[in-house]
Formats: structure tokens, sequence, C-alpha cells
């Protein structure tokens, strides 16, 4: 986990791809670098990071999630996550972010209210360059 | 005048010795017996008494119950049967005389008892001795059709009972009554299926048109050889003209028939006029101990099955509907049950895709202790079309359905993988262009060859999973078990020996299974690799490896003391790609899917118990 939390607006990485969460975080540092970067290597050690954040500015205003994962999926987190959200006092915004094209996992991202969007990797610039200016306005 | 020309006839007759006359008073207990009949037994008038135990003393004993049965039924039906009766007399001599009595109840007291009864007895010695004369004939007949080796074949027509010689037996290589005569097995188990159509139509047309024929035909003997045999037959008519009986002989051939060459073609061109189009026939046979059929090469045509189908009950029943499957069952049962011929009509879907009917004719084959072990008979296509889609058998749909659903996973499989290292590549590239620093550049260096080398074992595994796809139609052969282990422990030894697994094996109450050799191997290799490989960290792994047949099937199961998974998360998910459960580095995710591809792919199943902390046990039922 590594964290870089004095920027006001601070996103987390989950995916058990190391070499995806280098690139992502070099891009984010790249073209917001404002944004602080959060990660873990899969569900489990990121709902336990969530389970023990009480301080508000620790909790991140946006989640990059995979779905395939070991250990706990993208799904059975947010099964989890959802339980926890109230706690947080926080509007946090989800994106799946996955190389799945399966019609299957884009139905079902579409249809949880908990997710704000579906990306199919990889995630350019411009994507990106969106969804932060998305999240800073409403936050 | 009268009177008298009657007497004088009655006295010709009497002095012919013809007709012997008796009256018996039945009251009085005396009978009066004609002298004509006591000359008939060689004996003068007053040489025996009139009494009736006298007289029922010169029937000879076995015959006596026979007069006294017509007697009485004549009394008790108050005279509406007729007292007719053939008996043999001792003669003084010490010989038989055949006589016929008949007789009638002329005067009944108030109460319906029989008082007076007269008739006449009639020699029939001599007619008896011609009937002994035919039988002589007939005697000759036989000898001189034993001779020629002639089998005689009687089909009745009203009764629908066929009768085969024991000649007929011999020339077709049974034990009389080992094969049923009927007409069915006659046409449909020993005469070849190329021959029976043109005998039936030859048959029909002497019954129908009185058309004499001579047909060569090939009967099968037990052995299952055909032989070439001369057969001709003939009916007969009753007084209306309606036939009654068939008769006709077969006659074996032996090497002849090459020269009898061209009288049966132009036969056969006859007949062929007379006979409906002929429709694809060939035979069956399905062994009851070991679940399979047997089919002729042109019931596989019929069929359109490879020549190395699987001919087990569970994969022929499939093809047919569900009412034909019910069809079968009942002409199964009534087969083994009934012991008796059945004849159904069935419809299936051949693998190549077309909607068969077929009539399936067959009965039952019975062994010495009367048990019956097969089912034997014909198959006769009687149309084809191809399928609509909408036809296409629950079965054969649910196979389409299953291959479709792993073709579209493979699908998803492969644009996964591929698409991450593609995106990985991508944004690595992205940041190598704008990076700065050395550092950061030597570090997308590394993955960049990082995701080269995934990227070519994502393949090889796609390469790997699409396998099993295309090598579906390679044969399946018999495979030992111990053998497959003996390979897969030594590809393992490595492992085997660092981890210090122990490795029980027991394949005796199933020690072979027929299947795509590389298949089982790969098989049961990736399950013991994934026992070793997810072992429990504290525990010395401890493998278990079972064989066994269950309900036709052949099970294997193989048992750990690893980590165990969580099933009540994991199930649905455990035989995906990518799906890997423990955060272990070796985990590919990909070697249960093949599993459950290859077994899937050759009709099997595999399930999978497991409790985390204690094992797992997968079952696998070929």
């Amino acid at each position: 986990m590594h964290t870089e939390n004095t920027r006001h607006i601070l996103s987390c990485l989950i995916d058990d791809d190391y070499i995806h969460q280098f690139g992502m975080k070099r891009m984010i540092q790249r073209y917001q670098p404002s944004v602080g970067v959060i990660e873990f290597y899969n569900g489990l050690e990121a709902i336990n990071f969530f389970k023990t954040a009480h301080d508000e500015q620790s909790i991140p205003e946006l989640i990059f999630l995979d779905i395939n994962m070991p250990v706990m999926n993208g799904w059975e987190f947010l099964d989890e996550f959802v339980k926890i959200r109230p706690a947080l006092h926080k509007k946090i915004d989800i994106y799946i972010l996955s190389s799945s094209t399966d019609n299957h996992d884009i139905e079902k991202a579409k249809s949880n209210p908990a997710i704000t969007d579906y990306i199919v990797k990889p995630l350019t610039a411009d994507s990106l360059k969106n969804i932060f200016v998305t999240t800073e306005e409403i936050h | 005048m009268e009177i008298s020309s009657t007497e004088n006839a009655i006295t010709l007759i009497q002095d012919q010795n013809l007709i012997g006359f008796w009256d018996w008073d039945i009251s009085s207990r005396k009978k009066y017996l004609s002298p004509v009949f006591k000359t008939m037994l060689g004996y003068e008038d007053d040489e025996i008494s009139n009494d009736p135990d006298t007289w029922i003393n010169l029937i000879i004993k076995e015959d006596q119950p026979v007069v006294i049965n017509s007697y009485q039924k004549h009394v008790s039906s108050k005279g509406h049967l007729p007292y007719e009766v053939k008996a043999r007399y001792r003669h003084k001599n010490g010989g038989i005389v055949h006589i016929l009595s008949k007789g009638k109840v002329t005067d009944w007291d108030y109460m319906g008892n029989p008082v007076r009864m007269i008739g006449y007895y009639t020699d029939v010695t001599g007619i008896i001795k011609e009937y002994t004369v035919l039988e002589e004939r007939h005697d000759q007949f036989k000898t001189v059709i034993d001779m020629m080796n002639a089998g005689i074949w009687a089909y009745d027509i009203y009764k629908g009972k066929q009768y085969w010689s024991d000649n007929f037996y011999n020339a077709v290589g049974y034990n009389a009554g080992e094969i049923t005569p009927t007409y069915f097995n006659l046409l449909h188990v020993l005469a070849h299926p190329e021959d029976n159509t043109k005998l039936v139509a030859a048959i029909d047309a002497q019954i129908k048109h009185k058309t004499p024929y001579a047909l060569n035909i090939r009967l099968q003997n037990k052995e299952g050889i055909y032989n070439w045999f001369e057969t001709s037959a003939k009916v007969s008519y009753n007084e209306e003209n309606k036939p009654t009986k068939i008769t006709g002989f077969i006659l074996n051939k032996k090497h002849k028939e090459e020269e009898a060459q061209p009288v049966t073609v132009k036969q056969e061109e006859n007949i062929s006029i007379q006979t409906e189009k002929k429709l694809p026939q060939g035979n069956f046979e399905y062994d009851l101990n070991r679940a399979k059929f047997i089919f002729s090469k042109e019931v596989m045509d019929i069929l359109e099955l490879p020549e190395d189908a699987s001919l087990k009950f569970d994969r022929i029943d499939n093809m047919f509907t569900e009412e034909s499957k019910e069809e079968f069952q009942k002409g199964f049962n009534s087969a083994v049950y009934s012991k008796e011929d059945y004849e159904i009509i069935l419809i299936c879907t051949t693998p190549e895709g077309n909607i068969k009917t077929i009539k399936e004719i067959g009965f039952p084959v019975i062994d010495t202790t009367g048990k019956v072990t097969a089912l034997r008979g014909t198959i006769q296509e009687l149309s084809s079309r191809k399928a609509m889609p909408s036809e296409i058998s629950d079965v054969n749909y649910g196979q389409i359905a299953d291959q479709n659903k792993r073709l579209l996973n493979f699908a998803h499989i492969a644009s996964h993988n591929l698409r991450s290292h593609a995106s990985n590549l991508q944004m690595i590239l992205q940041v190598l262009s704008s990076s700065q620093s050395e550092e950061e550049k030597k570090f997308c260096m590394d993955s960049l060859e990082k995701i080269s080398v995934s990227l070519s074992k994502s393949i090889s595994n796609l390469n790997d999973l699409m396998a099993v796809e295309t090598e579906l139609n390679k044969t399946k052969t018999p495979i030992a078990f111990k053998d497959v282990l003996a390979n897969v422990t030594g590809t393992l030894s490595q492992q085997i020996n660092d981890t210090k697994a122990i490795i029980d094996s027991d394949f005796s109450k199933g020690p072979v299974v027929e299947y795509v050799p590389a298949y089982i191997e790969s098989i049961i290799l990736n399950l013991v690799s994934n026992a070793l490989k997810y072992r429990h960290p504290q525990r010395i792994p401890h493998i278990q490896l079972r064989s066994y047949f269950e309900n036709g099937h052949t099970m294997f199961t193989i048992k750990d003391n690893g980590m165990g998974i969580d099933l009540t998360r994991h199930k649905d998910k455990l035989f995906r790609m990518h799906q890997t459960f423990h955060n272990h580095p070796d985990s590919r995710g990909i070697g249960l899917l093949i599993t459950k591809n290859q077994v899937e792919a050759m009709g099997g199943t595999i399930d999978v118990e497991s409790e985390p902390g204690t094992g797992t046990k997968f079952t696998i039922k070929f």
C-alpha cells in the first residue's frame, strides 16, 4: 500500500496486475499530478483498508476496480464495500476497469447503482482526464 | 313291398359284413349285437354273450375311456352331441380291428334317463390301413427330401404359425427349437438383408397371383455365416380359393450359386417390379450385459454414425426423441420380460443433423437357462430429411449449447487475456514516450519484457485450451490409470521429492478407462500438480487417487489434504479462466478450466468437494 495523501483528490487502484498498477500510477501522476494514489492488489486488501480507515482525509474519492483478481474479486469487493460504505460518509465514485468484454460483466456493472461506469482497459489519457474533471466538479 | 326292399338292402349290407347293428336295452342291461359285428371280430353268433360287459371288454383297454366318454357326452347332451367313436377291438385271433361305431338314444324315460339306444358298427380297418400306407408314402417322401437335404418350412396363414422341419434347422445350422420358427425369424434373422425383400415379394406374388418362384437367397447360420439356398414355395388354397398355407423348401446350394446366378438375376428383375423402392436396412444386436449395441454396416450408415462411434446404450439412446425412447423401452420390456418379438417405429436425429424415421423389429435372444441375454433384429430406414433448426433434438441441442458455451467462454478468455496484455503494452509505451527519468525508462523496458513473456504464455495457454476443442475427434483407446499415474509422477518427480508428498492409489475397482490418451494424462497431471501446489503449509501432502465403476461409468477421484477452497464463495467460478483463489505466485488460473473442458468435451462431468484448511476432493465421471 502506498499513499500520497497531501493532494485534494485521492484515487484508489485495485488490481492484481503489477504492470497495470505501475502504468496507471504513472499516468495519473503525469496528467493529474495533484491526485494521490493508493494501491491494492486484490479486493480483500482494499476492503480491509476501508474497514479500518476512519480519517476522512485518507479515504479516496475515486476507485478503479478490476474484476478478475485472486482471493477476492471485484464483484465480491463490491458486495462487501456497499455494507461499509455508509460508515465512510463520503461520496466515492467507482469505475470498473477491466479487460473483460463479457456482456455479462458489463450488464452487471451497468445495473449496479454503486458503479459509476464500466471502462474496458486500457484507460486512455483522455478518458482519465474526463474522469478527474467529473470527480472534481462533484467534490 | 317297401319294407321288404329295405329289409333286402339291410340283409345285403349284413351279408357283405359291412355293417353290424346293435340294439342296447339300457334298463335291462341287454345289448343285442348283430352276427355281423361278431363276424368282424372272428366270432360265431353264439360264441359271445350279448351283455354290455362282454362287449366293452372286446375293446382294447386304451380305447375304452374314449367310447365311454363319447356315450356320456351323447347322453348328457340329451342326444345333441352325436355318439360317434372309433375304437380298436380285439379280434379272436389276437389282431386289431378298427371299428367305427355310431349310435343314438331312441327312448328316454320321464326322468330323462336313456332307455334304449341303437346303432351300427363299421369295420374301418381298411381305411386305417390306407392311411398307414399314406404315412408310409409320406415317410418315403421324407427320405427323399432328407437325401436331397432339403429343409421344409410351412406357414399357416390363418393361425400365423410357422413350421420348420429338422432338416431346415440342420441346413441353417441350428438345433431344432433353438430358434423359434416364425415368419419374422425366417425373414429378418436368417435371411440376408439384401435378400429378404425379394423373398417377401416372391411369397407375396405367389399368394396373390400364384406366381411360381425359385429364388437363390442367403441364410445366416448360427455362426453368422451366410450360405446360399435355393428356395421355392407353394400356397395351398381352401374351397373358397382363399390361401390357407404356404409350404416351401430350402435347398443348400453349396457352391453352385455361380451357375445359378443368371436365373436369379432374371427372377430378381421380375420381382423388383412388384417390390416398392428398397429401403436401407441392416441388423442390430443389443447386448444386455454390456449395455452396448452392435450394428451392421447398413445400420451404421442409416444412423450416420462414424465407424468408431461409441455404441453404448446412453449414446445411442440420446439420438432419439423422448417418445422414441419410451417406445424403445416398451419394445425392450416386451422382449426381455415377455420374451416376445416387437416392432416399433422410432425417430432419431443423426450426428449429421438428419431426422430419420426407422422401423426396428427385434426379438429376444434367450440362453440355455431361459435368460434373455440380448435383443436382435433389423433396423430399416423409412424416411430421412434434413432437420430444421427448431427440430434439433434436445440432446443435440444440449451438445451444441455446451459447445457454444465453451467456445464463447474461450472467446472471452482469449479476448480478456490478450486485451490485458495489449492494454498494458499501450500503457507502458505511453509512459515510456513521455518519460524523462532513466530509472523510469529502465522500469518500462523491464515491464515490456515481462509483458511479452506473459503474452506468449497466454497464447500458449489459449492454444492448450483450443486444443481440447480441436482434438475432440481423436480416437479413444483403453488406458490403464496405473500407467497414466506413472507418467504423471515421472513428470512431477521434482515437486513430489521436494514436498515429500505421499501419493497413494487404488485403481483395482476400475483399472481402465476408454479415453483420449493425451487428455487423461493432462487431466490427472493437472489435478495432481494442483494438489501439490496448493498443499497445506504445515502438512506433508497426502494425495489419494481412486477409480471405480458406477452406473456404467468409470469414476475417478483425487483427494488431498491441502489448503482447500471456500466453495460457498468460489464454486461457480472454480473452473473459470483466471480464477485463482489463493494468492499464490504459481497460480495460472487456467488449469482447472482446461481440465473441465477435457472432461466435458468427452461427455463427462467434474465435481468438487472442499473445505478450507482440510483439503479438496475432485470427482470425475467419464
